[in-house]
């Protein structure tokens, strides 16, 4: 029942997540009506499933220091990566550049790419940037490092398992996140053996909700 | 590739490489590596419903009226409890559905099988369950590696016709099937198995206790006689005594009676072996070749077979492992009751009874007829 | 702003200490030394060196998680994200704020997602045990052991009894050599990093990853394959998600020893 609610109920979140703080107050002062009470309630638990909640500075490949929610107002493809990595992660990388190219055009100003880093010590803000030289990826790529807490933090949000190794590198599991405009989680798509139509299909669904 | 909503997200699909299991048992009652392999050629589903499971020895019905395949929607509870083990023993069994064995499942070849496997919030253990019935990794183990208050789902298409294992594979799992965490799903070739007048479900196990057979009050696994092998019982369906006595199956002459049998282990074959009884028909290892005039059929580990008979003379029929310390010292006994007219055409009983000098020489005979029965 | 005061892991304000030695009050301070990790890297037992560090004696009480709740009204049972913690959370308790049960105050809370404990450590000031952490200071036998009895076999018997109706107060089990209570027999415990347990869900695959949806250098397998208690930790650990609640699934915080 809850969820269908999410569904009638899409946008406005940004604004209840604004207000929700003040509302909240209001609601516990005042006694409202049980009905007022309800909708500020459901309203809060829509605003409640933002990743942007979470606060914590990060750094872009531009060496700009960013919060989570500045991301917000673009669904974004989301993954975890290590530039470092053989294997997965260049895999990863290239899927999301097909996932790119594949968008239709009037979607394409409306969906970003995400890449957030595991490795705190390597993958600093300079080495991302030459990582996405590397992989070509233009302006609509954000690639993020952060502290080991931070990381594990968005681990445990983005549902990904993942064990640094020792003598370096890490093991982990490979999925794409989509997260809409307001940061909630839309869609995920697990690992690298990815049906690129499909997921433009959940980036769609993920930019409907909007 | 999977994708997900953000409600289904919980039930992870982690895929990766484990075949040994769904590879074991490739026989099937059809042409072997058919068209419908690919699962190109399998067709739409006709329709869906929600199959109708029974506890042992029962088995549910066939549906010989639906020609197409169709979704088959299998509802299982893991429930961590106490029961019965023997007489005055206690054991915390690990179950599908509450019983151990758990539900027999009946399907037909082609249909796609969903799996709501949910793990019972006041349960210890985080389970799965591996059907050597599918084709993908791990039986769908990984696909449902479920937390305690948490459902999974997951689905695949009974390719092959045949009885198949199914158990809980999570880690360790010689401990969760020794525990009770297994059962049958029989896919039937399409349009169902020939009728027969009786179907009965029946699955061989060992259990590894701390104290020794007989000992009484609530006993725990023991990891060191698991490992060697080495059980204080080996019962079926789950108890001893679950199918003797007030709970013996029951038969009448005339009845072709056909015996779905599977071998959970852990660790021990079964020399499967109905006394009194030659079968007709043995399904070898639940697959396609049939065999004929079996006295003893082995059942591996992790296996199943489909036996029938006719029940020709009225009488107790005792089932057993014939590895026979298992049926006289740990449990390994099963009875079927049949009733009935006698056939001394078939079987006299015994006729006389005599006095012996093996000197052959003052044989004396003693009036009267002896009915064994 | 809003943002922060809704959910944030950093905004609420951290408990006052009582200062000095009162923050590691009721903590054990666990020797350094070396662990064995469970899962064998490469074919290879690993050696993993544990710093000193403080570890709840016993695992966080409802009583005591109540008092977070309260000075933290985002993390009540009507008001936490459905990102932070799914429809189970604390659902033992009568209410927001109230408990219901005097006889489990004393009891490990239960029902709490990985961020709520995560929150938790940090309004004490703590932390959670990193998985390392928790298995080391797990791995020493109740001290006063039957003679002759393994710590494995002992967990065992846990499992082979049925969760009893209303969990019992901590300290209620054993203590073990470093002093610590209730590490095995009473609940499960989050542990910091418990998402890195990767084996595919299969225990019987070996560690033989898909490269397909893990990127692992190397296989890993057990360093005993007769731990049938670490291997359950481990499974369950893997079938978790960080909002997951579970009904015996409950945690304890470390702090890090300062380098005074």
């Amino acid at each position: 029942m809850k969820n269908r609610i999410f569904k009638i109920l899409p946008a406005l979140m940004l604004s209840v997540i604004l207000f929700s703080c003040s509302k909240n107050d209001l609601h516990e002062n005042k006694g409202n009506a049980d009905a007022e009470k309800e909708t500020v309630v459901q309203k809060e638990s829509i605003a409640q499933n933002s990743l942007y909640q979470v606060s914590g500075e990060w750094t872009n490949q531009n060496g700009k220091k960013i919060n989570l929610d500045q991301l917000a107002g673009k669904v974004q493809v989301t993954a975890m990566i290590f530039t470092h990595c053989g294997y997965a992660c260049p895999k990863m990388v290239d899927n999301m550049k097909a996932i790119e190219e594949k968008l239709p055009n009037n979607l394409k100003n409306k969906v970003d790419f995400l890449l957030i880093s595991f490795d705190a010590r390597n993958d600093t803000s300079a080495r991302l940037k030459q990582y996405a030289s590397q992989k070509q990826l233009d302006n609509n790529w954000t690639l993020l490092h952060g502290s080991a807490e931070q990381i594990r933090m968005m681990s445990m949000l983005l549902q990904i398992q993942y064990s640094p190794l020792q003598g370096g590198g890490f093991t982990h599991s490979n999925a794409i996140t989509i997260l809409d405009q307001h940061g909630d989680i839309s869609g995920r798509i697990e690992g690298l053996d990815i049906n690129v139509g499909q997921v433009v299909d959940a980036i769609k669904e993920a930019v409907a909700k909007s | 590739m999977k994708v997900t909503n953000q409600v289904k997200a919980l039930n992870v699909l982690l895929f990766s490489m484990f075949f040994a299991g769904v590879l074991l048992l490739q026989g099937c009652f059809s042409t072997p590596a058919s068209d419908n392999d690919s699962g190109k050629n399998l067709g739409r589903l006709a329709g869906e419903y929600t199959a109708t499971l029974t506890s042992a020895p029962e088995v549910p019905p066939s549906k010989p009226w639906l020609k197409k395949p169709e979704k088959v929607i299998v509802n299982i509870e893991v429930i961590e409890k106490t029961m019965k083990l023997a007489n005055g023993t206690d054991y915390t069994y690990w179950t599908f559905n509450g019983t151990a064995p758990g539900p027999f499942i009946r399907v037909q070849e082609g249909d796609e099988v969903e799996v709501h496997l949910s793990n019972d919030p006041f349960n210890k253990m985080p389970h799965n369950i591996d059907f050597h019935a599918a084709t993908g990794p791990g039986g769908g183990a990984e696909a449902s590696l479920t937390a305690p208050g948490h459902t999974s789902v997951f689905s695949f298409r009974a390719l092959r016709p045949g009885l198949f294992i199914y158990h809980c594979a999570a880690a360790p799992v010689g401990m969760h099937i020794a525990n009770g965490m297994y059962g049958l799903i029989l896919v039937e070739p399409r349009g169902g198995l020939k009728p027969v007048n009786k179907e009965f479900y029946i699955v061989q196990s060992e259990f590894y206790t701390k104290g020794a057979n007989g000992d009484t009050g609530l006993q725990e696994f023991d990891l060191d006689k698991a490992i060697k092998e080495q059980p204080e019982y080996v019962v079926f369906d789950g108890s001893v005594g679950a199918l003797t006595g007030n709970n013996a199956m029951h038969a009448r002459v005339g009845d072709k009676v056909r015996l779905f049998v599977g071998n959970a282990g852990p660790n021990l074959t079964s020399s499967f072996h109905v006394i009194g009884e030659i079968f007709d028909n043995v399904y070898q290892e639940g697959g396609s070749i049939v065999n004929h005039d079996v006295q003893t059929t082995l059942i591996p580990a992790g296996g199943a077979t489909i036996v029938e008979f006719t029940c020709k003379v009225p009488g107790t029929y005792t089932i057993v492992d014939h590895s026979i310390f298992r049926a006289f010292n740990q449990g390994a006994i099963a009875q079927i009751v049949v009733s009935g007219d006698e056939n001394p055409n078939i079987y006299s009983g015994k006729t006389k009874d005599t006095l012996y000098y093996p000197d052959n020489s003052k044989n004396i005979e003693v009036p009267g007829k002896i009915s064994q029965r | 702003m809003a943002i922060l005061v809704l959910g944030s892991f950093s905004a609420f304000s951290q408990r006052k200490m009582k200062g000095g030695d009162a923050a590691t009050a009721g903590m054990v301070r666990i020797p350094a030394g070396i662990y064995h990790p469970f899962l064998k890297a490469n074919n290879k037992t690993v050696s993993v060196k544990i710093h000193s560090f403080y570890l709840d004696a016993h695992a966080v009480t409802n009583a005591e998680f109540l008092d977070f709740v309260k000075a933290n009204p985002q993390w009540t049972r009507s008001k936490v994200s459905r990102l932070f913690a799914d429809e189970n959370y604390l659902k033992q308790w009568a209410g927001d704020f109230n408990i219901g049960n005097d006889r489990v105050l004393n009891s490990p809370v239960t029902n709490v997602s990985w961020f709520a404990a995560e929150s938790y450590a940090k309004w004490m000031g703590k932390r959670l045990p990193t998985m390392e952490e928790w298995e080391y200071a797990a791995n020493s036998a109740p001290v006063n052991a039957p003679k002759g009895e393994k710590l494995s076999t002992m967990i065992l018997g846990w499992y082979s009894r049925p969760t009893p109706a209303v969990l019992p107060p901590v300290e209620s089990t054993f203590k073990n050599g470093f002093g610590v209570y209730d590490m095995h027999g009473l609940i499960w415990e989050w542990v910091y990093d418990f998402n890195s347990i990767i084996t595919g869900g299969d225990s019987r695959s070996a560690g033989a990853l898909d490269k397909q949806f893990y990127c692992a250098a190397g296989s890993l397998n057990a360093v005993n394959k007769e731990d049938y208690a670490s291997f359950m930790r481990f499974a369950f650990r893997e079938s978790l998600k960080a909002n997951y609640t579970v009904a015996n699934l409950g945690f304890r915080c470390a702090t890090d020893v300062d380098q005074k």
